[in-house]
């Protein structure tokens, strides 16, 4: 575990050699920049307190979490980035990206036109664009990102993702062997360790874990969804009340990872696939009842009493989900909690006296 | 006061009654062009709903950035944007109603932070203030607001077929083309759901109105950029809800004649009953829940506004009804390049500033307002370079937060403040010194 | 597209009809004191809304709020409260208003008169200003300032009203028969006639006979 925390300081990617693309969001595939010999990294802000330069590119009115990565590549801290890729998630992310395109130093703006529906017509786009900017790549960093390379980074994924399930159901076992904020840990430095050593990691954490104690003392088992969540210091704040964060849905978590990728002959359009038909996102217009149903088939499955709902202040995608949730709840009750919060800092004290009622209201 | 001889919920009756009474009042001005026909045919168009809404006829649902052409196209369908009884409420009703419209939203459990143009559209679907849609139509132009509406209007009524329009944020031929495309997709959905047959010769009809009113619109633009500008700022911002309500239809036609020979008479005659001092282009929502206030800043301050973006019509919009292909190709190219805002927010911030710069030249203004409805974090997260652009020109720039159906986010006099002390103390003495040094 | 404006300043009166703001209150501000008086036909006309109406006379100078809130209602002066709804000119402008040669729609139009407030509620206030070039001339003549009553035409305060209910189509035109008869009494017979007191009394007959206190909306 402690390696996995280390390896979410930027060390990894400064000591790897290769030319370090960070990007956005979920939709983005690591399995492209890692054919092209590029290591991905998806863009987070922690560790960044100060989001000041963000603040005054993007205004106090727009996500915390867009205004601290503005902030951190303005002011330096990912100074060993050789570009950036961003796609069309939402206005903050769009605009943050204006910000990066004129005011930083990077050499390379990548940009992903993702569609907001799963319609059958609209798969076309979603290849092309995966294409285009796979082209772009290839022309900037002078690679060449072939078949058979896109292949070997599938497979790597694939082990990472396998890693990734077998914690996860350690995660969810009652009584569990890993606790939610272990769990995030996790599941942000697959987005950041190159898949190789992200697999040697969790291979030694699951060995580890087979002869630990399990998690005792927990007074709910819950579930987590919601918008991007990259600190496990929230998670810690809502299990040190005696709740267990048994399964999530957020990103950066266990959502967003991409589905397992079959071999095939056409690897672009399987990873095309993959990840435009994963568990939709708030941004995915039309998928509301998807995003509902693999949340309750997770609420089933790891045999929670609880939902909490967490978003970034600002977030309309995720507030408008909210509101979704709320109606479909007022038919089939289900224990619900909402917390909006600030990115960059945890409001432990708010945090802990809400899930405490919480679990008090489930009976727990 | 009842529709058609029925008593309908309060917020109509408001409405409609509020409506006639000012059809009656600015009736007696006949030079008046503009105001009676906006009056005259917002209250047909509100009537043709109710008839359609009592014979049972299918209606489609559909947020702010999308257009109703390819439904006036299937025929006697009701359109209905999800923000009408936002704009109804505030500009021909009660303001204190659409306020009740943003609180039974919230109520609801809808964001507070979403645009209040949807949360009293909300609102108004909670109150059931509309006709029960046979299918939903969803973009996500201008922005994430129209995403979560979208999806709210979805669920809370989801039995309903919905269909969404993905818009990229390109432009160029390629983008329009998918859209295109699209469109295409969704005419048999329309068809399925409505039980109506689209009918091409009838939606050559309604591009041909689209291109007539096109034109008077231009025709608008041009007579408003002279200086001074005689026809009143409070006028600028109608052209969205053209766009969104009646774009295809005589009834938006009849609205932008009405713009363009109201502003050509006046520019003509040239009466002038205030002095013009500033011009600005207010560049961003309008102040919906207060029109009066454009005359305040004509009287008090001598500012006027030929232009904001709510009014800004691109030269885009022409449709070619050669082909069904071209058609269509016409109609993804109105909606996503010429609709207000959607045109500027849906890309990177290069259009919105590039825009600012063109309109500001064209009409001849000396600043710049950007009124920021808070909700609007398209804009708001482009603030830092659209104050940096305006600064490398030199055009000086107010920016306030406010909320375009909200009162109660920046208050009138808060508001006459800000404007008063920017034109007084920072354009009127800029100008001055400008003019000196020529 | 080239043209060739002619500017033409349209400017208001070059002397204003009141000297001074003691001969202001006397005359508006004596008149608004009358509205009391007249409350059932002034309610009627507002729709029995209860809301406030603010009055900012300028050159000279005059606040006063009209509120409908209370029963009765109440007319106050150098009020600092905002009003529900406000209207904001010069005394000599709203001196045409009420005689009906400024028109409150070209008055708003043409920046004469600037109004604030939610458009509903505003309607509503505004018809007080359809009534009130029936009575102002009355009252200007019993306070004995025929003189301010000024000559020319009056334009059509509004368009036509579309009148749907069937018996108001058939009331309206005796209304006006006895408003009709009423001023030629005045003018060949009665040149001491109280038109205000006869309007007040009208009001009277209208509660009494419809049972209405003063507080009830319509239905």
């Amino acid at each position: 575990m402690s390696a996995l925390l280390k390896s979410t300081k930027p060390e990894c990617a400064l000591n790897s050699g290769m030319p370090v693309v960070g990007y956005f969001c979920s939709f983005i595939p690591p399995e492209l920049l890692m054919a092209g010999g590029l290591y991905p990294l998806r863009l987070n802000g922690l560790g960044v307190e100060d989001s000041s330069s963000g603040d005054a590119y993007l205004s106090h009115l727009t996500c915390s979490f867009a205004r601290h990565i503005t902030a951190a590549v303005l002011d330096g801290h990912y100074n060993y980035l050789a570009g950036q890729i961003s796609i069309n998630t939402c206005d903050h992310i769009r605009r943050a990206n204006d910000v990066l395109v004129q005011k930083s130093d990077l050499g390379y703006h990548g940009f992903l036109s993702v569609p907001r529906s799963f319609r059958a017509g609209l798969f076309p786009w979603y290849l092309e664009e995966l294409t285009r900017l796979k082209e772009s790549l290839e022309s900037y960093f002078q690679v060449r990102i072939i078949d058979q390379k896109l292949k070997q980074a599938i497979e790597q994924t694939n082990q990472a993702r396998a890693r990734i399930k077998t914690l996860d159901l350690l995660r969810r076992q009652d009584p569990p062997k890993l606790s939610g904020a272990e769990m995030l840990t996790v599941t942000v430095s697959a987005r950041i360790l190159p898949a190789e050593k992200f697999v040697a990691i969790a291979d030694s954490l699951i060995s580890a874990l087979k002869d630990s104690e399990p998690i005792t003392g927990i007074r709910g088992r819950l579930i987590l969804t919601g918008g991007p969540l990259d600190d496990p210091r929230f998670i810690t704040a809502i299990e040190s009340q005696g709740a267990h964060i048994a399964g999530d849905l957020v990103c950066f978590g266990t959502r967003g990872l991409g589905m397992d990728i079959e071999p095939s002959d056409n690897p672009m359009e399987s990873l095309a696939r993959a990840y435009l038909y994963q568990t939709p996102c708030a941004r995915m217009m039309s998928e509301f009842p998807r995003r509902f149903q693999a949340l309750m088939e997770l609420y089933r499955d790891c045999n929670a009493r609880g939902i909490i709902f967490q978003r970034i202040k600002f977030c309309q995608l995720w507030s408008g989900d909210a509101h979704n949730l709320r109606h479909r709840f007022q038919e089939n009750p289900v224990p619900f909690l909402v917390l909006d919060r600030e990115y960059g800092t945890v409001s432990t004290g708010q945090i802990k006296t809400r899930v405490q009622a919480f679990l008090e209201k489930i009976g727990g | 006061m009842p529709i058609l001889g029925k008593k309908r919920k309060q917020e109509w009756e408001t409405v409609w009654k509020t409506l006639s009474d000012l059809k009656m009042l600015f009736a007696g001005d006949q030079e008046e062009l503009a105001l009676n026909a906006l009056m005259q045919n917002i209250q047909n168009f509100i009537r043709e709903q109710f008839q359609k809404a009592d014979a049972g006829k299918p209606a489609i649902w559909y947020n702010i950035g999308y257009g109703p052409p390819l439904i006036y196209a299937l025929g006697d369908v009701n359109n209905v944007p999800l923000a009408e009884m936002s704009a109804l409420c505030s500009i021909i009703g009660d303001q204190a109603d659409t306020e009740a419209l943003i609180d039974a939203s919230e109520a609801a459990g809808y964001s507070a932070e979403c645009c209040s143009a949807d949360k009293a559209g909300i609102g108004a679907v909670v109150k059931g203030l509309y006709p029960d849609p046979c299918c939903i139509v969803g973009i996500n132009t201008p922005c994430d607001s129209q995403v979560a509406a979208f999806q709210a209007m979805a669920e809370l009524r989801n039995k309903v077929p919905v269909f969404p329009i993905d818009v990229p944020p390109y432009d160029d031929d390629r983008t329009l083309k998918y859209i295109a495309g699209q469109l295409a997709e969704m005419i048999p959905f329309l068809e399925k759901n409505t039980g109506r047959k689209m009918d091409w010769d009838r939606l050559k009809e309604v591009c041909q109105t689209v291109n007539r009113t096109s034109e008077y619109l231009w025709q608008w633009m041009e007579w408003r950029s002279l200086s001074p500008t005689l026809q009143p700022s409070k006028l600028c911002a109608f052209t969205m809800v053209l766009v969104i309500a009646l774009l295809g239809s005589p009834l938006g036609e009849n609205i932008a004649r009405g713009l363009a020979e109201d502003a050509r008479k006046k520019a003509q005659e040239g009466a002038k009953y205030f002095d013009e001092k500033v011009r600005a282009i207010w560049y961003q929502d309008p102040v919906w829940w207060d029109i009066q206030l454009y005359d305040w800043m004509e009287a008090e301050l001598g500012l006027v506004i030929p232009m904001d973006i709510f009014g800004f019509y691109a030269s885009e919009a022409w449709i070619d009804i050669a082909s069904k292909d071209s058609i269509l190709f016409g109609l993804a190219r109105l909606l996503v390049n010429c609709g207000p805002m959607s045109r500027q927010f849906r890309g990177t911030m290069k259009r919105y500033i590039g825009d600012f710069m063109y309109l500001h030249q064209r009409f001849q203004a000396d600043c710049g307002i950007m009124a920021g409805h808070i909700a609007c974090k398209h804009a708001w997260g482009g603030i830092g370079l659209f104050k940096e652009a305006c600064k490398k020109a030199g055009i000086p720039l107010l920016i306030f937060e406010f909320d375009m159906f909200d009162s109660r986010i920046l208050t009138r006099k808060e508001l006459q403040f800000e404007l008063k002390r920017f034109t007084n103390e920072i354009v009127i003495p800029q100008k001055a010194r400008l003019a000196r040094k020529s | 597209m080239a043209c060739r404006a002619r500017k033409k300043l349209r400017k208001g009166p070059q002397m204003s009809y009141f000297k001074s703001q003691q001969e202001l209150e006397q005359v508006i501000g004596g008149f608004l004191r009358i509205f009391p008086k007249m409350e059932p036909l002034m309610r009627e006309a507002i729709g029995h809304k209860k809301m406030a109406l603010k009055l900012e006379l300028s050159d000279p100078d005059l606040t006063a709020e009209i509120d409908f809130t209370r029963s009765p209602l109440e007319i106050r002066f150098k009020t600092k409260a905002e009003g529900a709804i406000a209207l904001t000119t010069t005394a000599d402008h709203f001196h045409r208003l009420l005689l009906g040669i400024l028109p409150i729609g070209p008055g708003v139009n043409h920046k004469q008169i600037l109004i604030r407030g939610s458009v509903a509620n505003l309607m509503s206030g505004v018809a007080l200003f359809y009534l009130a070039p029936t009575i102002y001339p009355f009252f200007l003549e019993s306070i004995g300032r025929k003189d301010l009553i000024l000559p020319g035409k009056r334009p059509p305060l509004h368009g036509e009203k579309i009148l749907e209910d069937k018996m108001t189509k058939i009331v309206s035109p005796l209304a006006f028969l006895l408003g009709y008869a009423l001023g030629l009494l005045k003018k060949h017979l009665a040149k001491n006639l109280d038109i205000v007191a006869a309007l007040e009394s009208m009001g009277k007959g209208l509660i009494s006979a419809t049972g209405q206190s003063l507080e009830e909306s319509k239905s």
